[in-house]
């Protein structure tokens, strides 16, 4: 009689599926922030007098960057030259209100948003590895 | 130089007054005795141009803001916040640079060296530093900032009395 044992290294595969599960998780929790911020941005900054929607359309989600097993992903604004969610989220001296203005959006609804985003990630991964997804 | 007055953390309100008269009394002992403290760079007493929040209209420069963010995490039962401290010092036109850079380290040193044990425990662990960026319209072009943000531990009167 004989017995044979055979050993199939499934390593890259798990490798492969566990990068996609953190990127697609990531995004998820990166969306929830987003999404959080881009409602606080519906009414402008101040009376909502100077909303054109440019800051709104801008908060965009950056790709994940991996650093080994650490992943990183960002929300931002592409609103350049000028920055104008920048200055009111850290606060200037406005020429048309003659005061010192801030309203903060953005950290706010990133603090808001821990617990879901956490969730969301969480989901997502789960989901990921779990179908296969690689 | 430790401050030690008493009473600071009884409450929110307290605390902040605690932070800002610690803020504008500073002075250098190792400094000549003419240095200017911070609220002398700051208006001087009629003025104390160190705002908690709501900065009046058309201000006078330098100046600054301060506000304090709090959270807690439930760390040594709920008695403990880890608080964020944020001072933006105001300048215009540019050439403030100079009293402005002076003010922060003013600001610095009142940190460094604020310790509050009696009544409450409140300590800053750590200090960053940095320029805002240059502004345009809206913003008011000639003024420039610098921020200032202090990690502070506080285990203040109005939770730790409520234990022992």
């Amino acid at each position: 009689m004989r017995m044979g044992i055979t050993f199939t290294d499934r390593f890259d595969l798990t490798k492969s599926r566990l990068e996609v599960a953190m990127k697609a998780a990531l995004f998820a929790a990166a969306n929830v922030v987003r999404n959080e911020i881009k409602r606080g941005l519906r009414g402008g900054y101040t009376s909502g007098a100077f909303v054109t929607g440019n800051s709104l359309n801008k908060v965009v989600i950056t790709e994940p960057v991996f650093t080994g097993w650490r992943g990183e992903i960002s929300v931002a604004s592409a609103q350049e030259n000028p920055p104008y969610p920048l200055y009111w989220e850290l606060g200037h001296y406005n020429i048309f209100t003659r005061k010192y203005e801030r309203v903060e959006i953005w950290v706010p609804a990133f603090h808001r948003t821990q617990p879901q985003a956490i969730a969301a990630y969480a989901r997502a991964f789960r989901a990921a590895v779990a179908g296969g997804a690689a | 130089m430790t401050t030690t007055s008493q009473n600071l953390t009884s409450s929110t309100n307290e605390m902040l007054g605690t932070i800002r008269r610690a803020l504008l009394d500073f002075s250098d002992p190792k400094a000549m005795p003419t240095s200017p403290s911070a609220r002398d760079l700051l208006g001087g007493v009629t003025e104390e141009r160190l705002y908690i929040k709501n900065v009046p209209m058309e201000p006078r420069f330098p100046n600054a803001v301060m506000r304090l963010i709090t959270s807690n995490v439930g760390r040594v039962q709920g008695l403990r916040l880890d608080g964020s401290l944020e001072i933006e010092v105001w300048g215009r036109p540019l050439d403030q640079q100079g009293v402005v850079n002076d003010i922060c380290d003013r600001f610095d040193g009142a940190m460094l060296t604020m310790v509050r044990r009696t009544q409450g425990l409140m300590f800053v662990h750590e200090f960053h530093r940095d320029d805002l960026p240059p502004m345009t319209a809206p913003a008011d072009s000639e003024t420039f900032a610098v921020r200032l943000t202090y990690m502070l531990t506080i285990y203040p009167q109005f939770l730790t009395r409520l234990v022992g």
